[in-house]
């Protein structure tokens, strides 16, 4: 196969090379993938190879991916840099302050309509044609199996470069002042005398991710992504809680970390710790009004919306697993999910979104669409293979993978609760307008769901009493349910104001086989239901 | 290719020359990070949903290197998948900063030297040389099977070649290789979806941690899925209360898994920590004992233990007596066995006049700490049990008890089963038996399959 000039100083990355035997030619001294993942240039020459290889074989559809993620994780436990404990991330985590690289390339395929998909860490042309090829090899196979060919609805080719914007480069910022930062916040937490616990972390990913695809497409996109936060634990006459400072993780550079001036909230959060300790349990069992903050709502609409919108849940793809979802793909345009005051949006183009990107990981040019307009049900999340599912004729995006050693899969965009109207009231003036109930602050993890996503019970990370439009005292053990998501939402009764609206996020978000993070914003306005059911502890 | 002992040495060096710390302690491992599972080799996985193969994926051999580092007792830690020397020398450098930055941590303990690990080989030529036509062959068979019988299938086939290699700046030594491979398949007994499909049969198994290919039996597994899928057609409603259950391994697993953590004083739920129980406190049934035995034939774990040390066999709970206390320097409740005398499971269900048979659960998480209470719920077949013989499904239910009395009132139990979970809330690749439990509270029905 020629090879033409351009393509080959692509592949040589512009290093001095030298002819060898049977025509084969090379470079003299391999570049480390360190330098190659940023020579935008070899990263083409690369995907040419790879196109070209799979062309060659027949291939209908083939994408290449060439990522490096850098994971930076620092957490401080009291006054000690060490391991992480408890509800953060979501899940478990890492042991240890943690930086990470990881770099490798993958390829997909489509041919005799099924996919293949194959990946490597080493970054050589050699093994870019290796694994194209065998890609290929897997997708022959599966097509055995497959009753109807696999369709990609079609998408414009894209060619571009897209960069999170961003002022300050995290990784650029030197450890002594993060690890300062740290113990600074912990050391305010603890200045309160009855917390016995502080633990603080800041959390950055830098991804590195070309795409290229049979089609022409040609996408180099960088994502940087910013959190970190607190936690104050207290412990009262034998009573052990935990509040936390709740930031919404976005997709920026420190300078957003440096703007959140964490220490200045510690007395506060350590102050509600104790007051969350020395709160009595709830003693209601039944229906009550429910305001609840934007931290709050995040997890409700990850779970009751989020989730069973994803559409390779309703058809069955995540079913050994993950599980499925109350709504099937005919629900749409039909299906009465909540009130009219219930607008739900995906998107990831919004500025500053943690799934905000250019484009998806098969070249889709990211956008924004409605999943729930006044209540009903209008969108779902797609991707090109599963658009036609419900009649689109084009991706909505969705389509993720969260390194090169995993499958692309349909994943979770930003999907986010929209405000009222500049009418609609403050958080302030919906909380004085409230004559009983509860209001729910920040989430916690300790939630229950079935895997079909209908029946829900939720807490928070701090609830108080409402009465007679004041906020009144705390309470623990609050918990708030419904049978499906459909009874939760259809007692949505005011929204917010536009000014009130926060891009409230989860640390996280696993599904698949084998696992794969994945990042989402579910911003809301503060919101308030009317004659939730509400009790004591879990059930 | 999977890198050799002479390979991971020359590596190791490198890292070790670059350092300037006091400590390094250098693996090459399968590391878990934030719900995420690391490989150390190479993966290939089949995944088939809707009864076809969507995704079948080949990830060649991946090395990450984690890079452990101290200052006197300032630790820092990077992890590199590039092993060019520059790629070592960086994630070493990066490691160090790390550490110099880091905080004192008080907890600190010195690495140890070289120790003797006992020789548990895990590692089988054939899985490891199985080829992709192979490994579609192995599941070709049971998605014809499903598509002829109108079936809908959901599976996960993996076979893992893999590394794991340690040396430390005090000496300590070790390399193993291992293969591994687990199936699970959930079939349903059609393809509806959404609220239309309460009605329907599910049913669901799994083995998982397996080292040999010809260990896994991927048509039996099936059949096991798809005979509860047709038997839990049109789930019946049920008295919600107290009833007696028995757990099929992998349901029973969940709360074994649970039930260490609170012995050992590991469990937590938000912002609360358990207290560890007394060594010779009878914290179960005389039924149950179990065990770590990184050595028995159907686990062939890794005798590498945490800090280093050799992973060796521990009884920690023996005729329902607490003997040892997972953590520290007995080292994690892993590679478990649950002694489970002769008992087949049809046996365990024979024993039951009038009971429950659970297959799996979900969302089994602890509430509080103290008491150790859970809920959770079934999924994937739940079935009446009358008279010592299966008698129809039910409906998939929430359950909500407290552990310590889970544990207290385990009345019968079966032989050992590969366990696999692949991500849920189970022992993934232990071996567990089946438990019989009196008074198992159901609270709320379910629609949900």
């Amino acid at each position: 196969m020629d090879i033409t000039r351009r393509q080959f100083v692509r592949l040589c990355g512009g290093t001095a090379a030298v002819v060898l035997p049977f025509g084969l030619t090379r470079c003299a001294v391999p570049r480390p993938a360190h330098e190659l993942i940023e020579d935008v240039e070899w990263k083409k020459g690369l995907a040419d190879a790879v196109l070209r290889a799979t062309t060659s074989r027949g291939a209908t559809f083939a994408d290449v991916r060439v990522v490096r993620n850098l994971i930076q994780t620092i957490a401080a436990d009291d006054q000690q840099i060490k391991g992480v404990p408890g509800e953060w991330h979501y899940g478990s985590s890492p042991e240890h302050v943690l930086e990470k690289v990881d770099i490798g390339f993958n390829v997909r395929v489509l041919k005799d309509g099924a996919w293949g998909f194959a990946a490597s860490p080493v970054l050589s042309e050699d093994e870019a044609v290796a694994v194209a090829g065998l890609a290929c090899d897997l997708a022959e196979k599966a097509a055995r199996t497959v009753p109807e060919p696999i369709r990609l609805v079609p998408e414009p080719v894209h060619v571009d470069t897209w960069v999170t914007p961003h002022q300050e480069d995290p990784f650029a910022v030197p450890l002594d002042e993060k690890v300062a930062l740290l113990l600074r916040i912990n050391e305010e937490v603890r200045k309160n005398p009855q917390t016995d616990r502080a633990f603080s972390w800041l959390d950055f990913w830098d991804e590195n991710k070309f795409y290229a695809n049979l089609e022409g497409a040609e996408i180099q996109q960088r994502l940087v992504r910013s959190d970190g936060s607190f936690f104050a634990r207290a412990h009262v006459d034998g009573v052990t809680a935990q509040r936390r400072f709740f930031v919404n993780p976005l997709n920026i550079g420190y300078e957003y970390i440096r703007g959140l001036d964490l220490p200045s909230h510690a007395e506060r959060i350590a102050a509600e710790a104790v007051e969350k300790a020395q709160a009595p349990m709830i003693s209601i069992d039944g229906q009550m009004d429910v305001v609840m903050d934007p931290q709050n709502l995040c997890l409700f609409e990850h779970e009751t919306v989020g989730h069973p919108t994803e559409l390779n849940r309703t058809v069955l793809v995540e079913t050994n697993f993950a599980g499925t979802t109350f709504l099937a793909p005919e629900d749409m345009g039909s299906y009465e999910f909540g009130s009219p005051v219930m607008n739900f949006v995906a998107d990831r183009s919004r500025p500053m979104l943690r799934s905000t990107c250019g484009y998806d990981d098969e070249g889709v040019k990211t956008q924004e669409w409605d999943v729930v307009r006044e209540g009903k049900l209008v969108g779902f999340q797609t991707t090109r293979e599963f658009a036609t599912y419900v009649g689109e004729d084009q991706s909505r995006g969705c389509c993720m993978t969260e390194s090169w050693d995993r499958v692309p899969q349909g994943r979770m965009p930003n999907v986010s609760l929209e405000p009222g109207g500049q009418d609609a009231p403050s958080p302030e003036e919906l909380i004085a307008d409230t004559r009983r109930g509860l209001l729910f602050s920040g989430f916690s993890s300790r939630i229950v769901q079935d895997y079909q996503r209908r029946y829900h019970t939720y807490t928070a990370n701090a609830v108080w009493e409402i009465e007679n439009g004041q906020k009144t005292r705390m309470l623990r053990g609050a918990h708030y349910y419904g049978q499906n998501p459909s009874e939760l939402w259809h007692r949505l009764e005011t929204v917010t104001n536009p000014a009130s609206w926060e891009p409230a996020a989860l640390d996280s978000d696993d599904i698949g086989q084998p696992t794969q993070r994945n990042h989402n914003t579910h911003g809301a306005p503060w919101a308030r239901f009317r004659n939730l059911n509400v009790g004591g502890p879990a059930s | 290719m999977i890198l050799t002992q002479e390979e991971v040495r020359a590596i190791f060096d490198t890292a070790f020359e670059a350092a300037t710390a006091d400590e390094v302690d250098l693996s090459m491992a399968w590391y878990h990070e934030v719900n995420r599972e690391v490989v150390c080799g190479s993966t290939k996985v089949i995944r088939f949903s809707n009864s076809y193969i969507r995704d079948d994926t080949v990830v060649q051999p991946c090395h990450p290197l984690q890079v452990h580092v101290g200052f006197g007792n300032r630790e820092g830690a990077a992890i590199t998948n590039q092993l060019d020397p520059a790629g070592i020398r960086d994630a070493v450098a990066r490691a160090e900063a790390i550490a110099r930055a880091a905080a004192p941590n008080e907890s600190h303990r010195p690495l140890h030297g070289p120790q003797e690990y006992p020789e548990i080989p895990g590692f089988d030529e054939a899985t490891a040389a199985l080829t992709d036509d192979e490994r579609h062959e192995a599941v070709a068979g049971v998605i014809e099977r499903l598509q002829a019988d109108g079936l809908n299938g959901s599976g996960y086939f993996h076979v893992d070649d893999t590394l794991e290699a340690h040396a430390n700046s005090a000496g300590a030594w070790f390399y193993r290789r291992a293969t591994k491979t687990g199936y699970a398949v959930t079939v349903r007994s059609d393809d509806t979806t959404g609220r239309e499909s309460s009605r329907i049969g599910s049913g669901w198994a799994a083995a998982g941690d397996l080292r040999r290919f010809a260990d896994l039996d991927i048509p039996g597994i099936t059949d096991v899925a798809i005979a509860k899928a047709l038997g839990s057609v049109d789930p019946q409603p049920f008295e919600m209360g107290p009833h007696t259950v028995v757990l099929e391994p992998n349901a029973a697993a969940s709360f074994i898994r649970l039930l260490m953590g609170v012995w050992s004083g590991s469990a937590r739920t938000v912002g609360a920590w358990g207290a560890p129980s007394e060594a010779g406190t009878q914290v179960a049934s005389e039924h149950l004992t179990l065990s770590t035995q990184p050595g028995h034939p159907q686990i062939m774990g890794s005798p590498y233990g945490p800090g280093g040390m050799p992973l060796g066999e521990r009884v920690w709970v023996e005729n329902g007596v607490l003997r040892n206390l997972p953590g520290g320097e007995n080292g994690p409740a892993v590679h478990l066995v649950g002694d489970g005398g002769a008992k087949s499971l049809e046996d365990v269900i024979a024993g039951v006049d009038r009971g429950i048979l659970m297959t799996q659960n979900w969302n089994t998480m602890l509430r509080t700490i103290d008491p150790p209470h859970v809920n959770g719920m079934t999924r994937n077949g739940l079935f009446r049990i009358e008279d010592g013989q299966l008698a129809g499904p039910l409906q998939n239910a929430w359950y909500s008890l407290r552990l310590d009395e889970f544990a207290r009132n385990i009345e019968d139990v079966s032989r050992p089963c590969k366990t696999g979970s692949f991500g849920s809330s189970g022992l993934n690749g232990n071996l567990m038996p089946a438990l019989r439990v009196a008074n198992f509270n159901f609270y709320r029905p379910s629609e949900a399959v």
